[in-house]
């Protein structure tokens, strides 16, 4: 290498390092304060994209603003989110388990674990007031990791959560996990990475979900839907899938491909997606000019479409297997429920892409 | 000169470790992988422990009377399928058959009596250190341990023949991010010579706690010395007992001292100061005393929510706790 040479690399490194948070190149990750809590924001000067982060909620996605319109429903405020426990905004995550189960146990092979609700960690919802969405919505206990902004890697920031550290959390979930979540803006798009790693010395039954919630512009009876997914799962009155599945088209003709929402009530559970040739799974949803795609990677099998009729939402939901894998798996009526080995990490990858916006 | 050494060899399918003294006649046997367990102690060919009769025999009958098992995490009784800590409860999980039950169906003697998990990480012999072995056990790491116990904790417990004496040092670490309850025992049992009648006892303890009906401690206590005016050299005769003592007299190194005498053969417990609650069993029906180096009183934990028992041991995130106890046996 010349002098030359080694002086221009030198001042093309200078360049790229980011300055006061602030990047010189496109993308760029900013942390700033809101209502006391710390909030990371992942920025696309270009696209005039900016998605935020809350790692003490939850490590909760609370705002994906691009051209100054909301891809996600922004919260009321943190406090609002954090007293009222309402699931309608941002994106929660939700693990050990997403959505329900449908007793105050679990088994995994062959063993039965209690939910303990004097810990005061287990969520319950109306109507059902079965356990729902895991212990993580609002655990304060996240911590960033790393983060960064240059155009190779887009602007990104990684939480993690030692969740084996915490005996509220283990007490009801007793498997030794980390969990290492990023989530990344770049080319347009927000890339979401789980990775649990198993830091104990016996299987680990993975379950977890994301749920995204998207309000397009336009009427929600005009809104169009697509669901690239071939089964539907049929559930029982307390929403609980049987086990049993339908083709997604008889469940709702057009759906796999495309329909119109009009005055339809969804909260169904799919999964065999008809996967691109990179493996990916698409469901997206279409307003007046504005589309969100969401694509799921090969370990995000199990998708939920909620749309309510009391609210203007919908949410599409990557999950890995179906709402109360667990006990489905133990009952003998699903038979893909995904265990870690000791010291292995499984990872799965969703994009959200807005379009339009 | 002592040329202490380790030998493995392996008894009923059991990898077993020994530590032997040559010089005199020592020889500790363990069985990492059924709860660490310290199952024979010879001197001169005679017992200081009370044997196993055979592995197999210990593991069906699922009752410590012999060796020294180690009780964690929890010692003795708790009185309730739940206990507290700081203010949380915590369940129980039969389901999981880990626990074991007392008469009256309460949960007793922790988790780790018969765990097979236990790994020996390090053994070493030299004239100045002796012949040592030490096991671990990741307790987080297995999730029936883990839903019983959620604090994220390994143990290493460290056994140490030298000049004479068997040393047990527990360390206990908190692996985890919040503070971890801290309660263990050992049961060492001995059957010295002579009629148990006559064995004698020497206990310098000051106070006595008192039990409920199901033999749990209910915070009250009693001078010692009330409830055994001579325990200092108290002949055993016909009295039971199954009794917990604290506030132990020690010396200037913070030790106390626990022993049974038979006709010749002496063992003596010698209790760090970290093992401030003794138990000591005598039963009539059977051929034996256990004197027990115990940290805490019996069910410290749910006590210690009900307002009765100040002192529970609280171990901070990334601290490591440690306790030893040694086991002296002369006249053998």
């Amino acid at each position: 290498m010349t002098h030359r040479t080694i002086v221009l690399a030198f001042a093309a490194l200078i360049l790229a390092l980011p300055r006061g948070g602030l990047a010189v190149g496109n993308y760029s990750v900013s942390k700033k304060v809101v209502e006391g809590h710390t909030t990371y924001h992942l920025l696309d000067a270009q696209r005039k994209m900016d998605f935020g982060i809350v790692p003490d909620i939850g490590n909760f996605a609370y705002q994906f603003k691009v051209n100054g319109k909301d891809v996600l429903i922004t919260p009321e405020s943190f406090t609002a989110y954090l007293d009222k426990h309402w699931f309608g905004w941002g994106i929660p995550f939700l693990a050990p388990y997403a959505n329900r189960i449908d007793q105050d146990f679990y088994y995994f092979q062959g063993k039965k674990y209690l939910l303990n609700d004097a810990l005061g960690n287990v969520l319950r919802v109306p109507p059902t007031k079965l356990p729902l969405h895991g212990l993580l919505v609002y655990d304060p206990r996240w911590e960033v990791v790393k983060t960064g902004g240059n155009d190779a890697e887009g602007a990104f920031i990684t939480s993690r959560m030692e969740f084996y550290k915490y005996p509220d959390l283990m007490a009801q979930f007793p498997f030794a996990q980390v969990y290492e979540v990023t989530y990344r803006l770049k080319d347009g798009k927000l890339e979401c990475t789980t990775k649990v790693s198993n830091v104990g010395k016996s299987p680990l039954p993975v379950h977890f979900g994301y749920h995204p919630y998207f309000h397009p512009d336009g009427p929600r009876e005009a809104w169009t839907v697509g669901i690239g997914a071939q089964k539907h799962w049929l559930v029982n009155k307390a929403l609980i899938p049987s086990g049993e599945t339908e083709p997604t088209d008889k469940f709702l003709a057009g759906a796999s491909t495309s329909f119109t929402l009009g005055k339809q009530f969804v909260d169904d559970g799919f999964s065999d997606f008809q996967r691109d040739t990179k493996g990916l799974g698409h469901v997206w949803t279409k307003g007046q000019t504005q589309k969100i795609e969401v694509v799921y990677g090969k370990e995000f099998d199990y998708a939920i479409v909620y749309a309510p009729l009391d609210n203007t939402l919908i949410c599409i939901e990557p999950q890995t297997g179906p709402t109360n894998a667990f006990n489905l798996e133990h009952e003998g009526k699903f038979h893909g429920l995904i265990v870690l080995e000791p010291g292995k990490t499984f990872q799965a990858t969703y994009w959200i892409i807005p379009r339009g916006f | 000169m002592a040329f202490y050494s380790v030998r493995k060899k392996e008894v009923e399918g059991h990898l077993t470790y020994h530590l032997l003294d040559p010089s005199r006649k020592m020889d500790f046997g363990l069985v990492p992988d059924i709860g660490n367990f310290g199952y024979e102690f010879k001197v001169n060919g005679k017992d200081a422990l009370i044997p196993a009769p055979s592995f197999q025999t210990y593991l069906e009958a699922h009752r410590t009377s012999c060796g020294n098992p180690f009780l964690a995490p929890w010692a003795n009784r708790i009185d309730r399928d739940y206990y507290y800590f700081q203010g949380k409860k915590y369940l129980l999980n039969e389901e999981l058959g880990n626990l074991r039950r007392d008469q009256f169906k309460q949960a007793i003697h922790g988790l780790l009596c018969f765990e097979s998990r236990w790994r020996v990480v390090k053994k070493g012999t030299s004239p100045q250190t002796g012949a040592f072995v030490t096991s671990r056990l990741e307790f987080h790491k297995y999730p029936d341990l883990a839903a019983q116990f959620p604090f994220a904790a390994t143990y290493e417990v460290t056994h140490l023949m030298k000049d004479g004496q068997l040393e047990v040092t527990t360390e206990v670490a908190n692996t985890g991010r919040s503070a971890l309850p801290l309660m263990m025992a050992y049961h060492p049992y001995f059957r010295p010579d002579g009629p148990r009648d006559e064995w004698t006892l020497s206990l310098h303890a000051r106070t006595h706690w008192l039990l409920n009906a199901k033999l749990v401690a209910t915070g009250e206590t009693e001078p010692a010395r009330k409830f055994l005016p001579n325990a200092r050299k108290f002949v055993l005769g016909k009295t039971f007992l199954d009794d917990e003592f604290s506030g132990l007299e020690r010396d200037a190194r913070g030790l106390a001292r626990i022993s049974i005498q038979g006709r010749t053969q002496k063992v003596e417990v010698v209790y760090g100061p970290e093992f401030d609650v003794a138990v000591v069993y005598a039963p009539l029906d059977k051929e034996l005393i256990c004197i027990e180096p115990q940290t805490g009183p019996t069910n410290c934990f749910n006590l210690h929510h009900d307002g009765k028992y100040p002192g529970l041991m609280v171990l901070d995130p990334g601290k490591t706790f440690k306790a030893s106890f040694w086991i002296v046996p002369t006249g053998f």
